[in-house]
């Protein structure tokens, strides 16, 4: 198991933590429980949350480096592709022009 | 060998639609995912508050600030990379498009035609019982189609890995993502159910709204269930890439990766509804 798997395990946890809190039935316990115990269940609810976000945040971050780290080859694949895009649309110019060429010849110079 | 050229270009042209129409649908899940996690806080620090105290409150407000804002950046940066894999799709798109106009073709026949109006004898060359005017547009159809399927081919060679890498992060991106994003909705519905539970409960009259509210929120479950079509249609790219590689990516495998990426749209679509 390596650290994106221990990663992706406790966010899983604690996203099940979070939903079974805020859930009617959580909920229901929490109201009916003393208001000391009401204000822990709060903050402990914050907190998992707040702990949800951070861990979810460093998941996302980690793979968002990995995605930059490629961005290099993303590029240079788009500007090889529209390179041979070009050099394509530039055979084309070649015969057009070509073809403008003999047009005026054939007008200028009627040959055989 | 012009069949062949046109089957590779075709595989290369599905592809290249399916990653572009991928990435704008991507954008639209990164947006919810975005909107679902401030949407999310709020509800949960408004349910909290009552039960804090003041400086439990600030302390708690100031670190989920901080923390949305991480989200919302790391969030951005992943969209930003996404656009520019759509334009590398796009170009992919625009170099393999078998139906776009043969400029070359017309352009050589237009040299042919200048050529022929100087020679009476190239205007009526003939091979065979066609005339040679006739044949260009079909000479230089296949050369254009073998000049593109060569110039992809050595861009597959060239970035096979990458891509393959960069569509496994993506999939492991929105499988992040959606998983995030499936708890926000939910516990957005387990709020708004728990209200219409207290409304019931409380000893006040029922709103008048309370029956039909009430049905809406007992119907948005379908749309938080399938919060997870990025990742699928993610993997399902993934295999089209690998199937174009392989030269095999047919009508079928196609038309399956384009359903998968409308409901990816359309589920991202319902869910803006569920994490407003």
């Amino acid at each position: 198991m390596d650290a994106s798997d221990i990663y992706s395990l406790t966010l899983s946890q604690l996203d099940a933590i979070e939903l079974s809190m805020t859930s009617p039935e959580g909920d229901a316990l929490i109201q009916a429980a003393l208001p000391s115990e009401r204000q822990k269940a709060a903050q402990m609810l914050l907190d998992v949350h707040q702990a949800r976000l951070a861990l979810g945040n460093a998941t996302l971050q980690s793979i968002a480096d990995q995605l930059k780290a490629n961005e290099q080859a993303i590029v240079a694949g788009t500007a090889d592709v529209q390179a041979a895009l070009t050099a394509l649309n530039d055979l084309t110019q070649i015969l057009s022009t070509v073809s403008n060429l003999i047009g005026v010849v054939t007008q200028i110079a009627p040959m055989v | 060998m012009t069949g062949c050229a046109t089957t590779r270009l075709n595989q290369f042209n599905n592809l290249a639609q399916a990653g572009v129409t991928y990435v704008t649908a991507s954008q639209t899940v990164i947006q919810d995912a975005g909107t679902a996690a401030v949407n999310t806080d709020s509800a949960l620090l408004i349910k909290v508050r009552p039960n804090l105290d003041q400086s439990q409150r600030r302390d708690g407000v100031i670190k989920s600030d901080k923390l949305l804002k991480q989200r919302l950046q790391v969030l951005q940066l992943i969209s930003a990379h996404g656009k520019l894999l759509q334009a590398y799709f796009e170009a992919l798109a625009s170099l393999s498009d078998p139906k776009a106009t043969n400029s070359a073709g017309a352009a050589a026949q237009d040299v042919y035609d200048s050529l022929a109006k100087m020679s009476p004898a190239l205007k009526n060359a003939k091979m065979g019982s066609s005339s040679v005017s006739s044949f260009i547009p079909t000479v230089i159809a296949p050369v254009v189609a073998n000049f593109k399927v060569h110039a992809l081919n050595e861009e597959l060679k060239a970035r096979s890995s990458a891509i393959a890498n960069e569509l496994a992060l993506q999939e492991a991106a929105f499988s992040a993502i959606e998983a995030e994003l499936k708890t926000d909705a939910q516990e957005q519905q387990n709020f708004r159910e728990t209200d219409s539970i207290n409304q019931f409960v409380a000893p006040t009259a029922l709103p008048a709204e309370w029956a039909s509210q009430r049905l809406t929120l007992l119907s948005t479950p379908a749309a938080v269930a399938s919060a997870d079509a990025a990742s699928k249609a993610a993997t399902h790219l993934r295999s089209a890439f690998t199937a174009v590689v392989e030269n095999r990516l047919d009508s079928a495998g196609f038309a399956d990766l384009m359903s998968d990426i409308s409901n990816m749209l359309t589920t991202a679509q319902g869910i803006q509804g569920a994490v407003k």
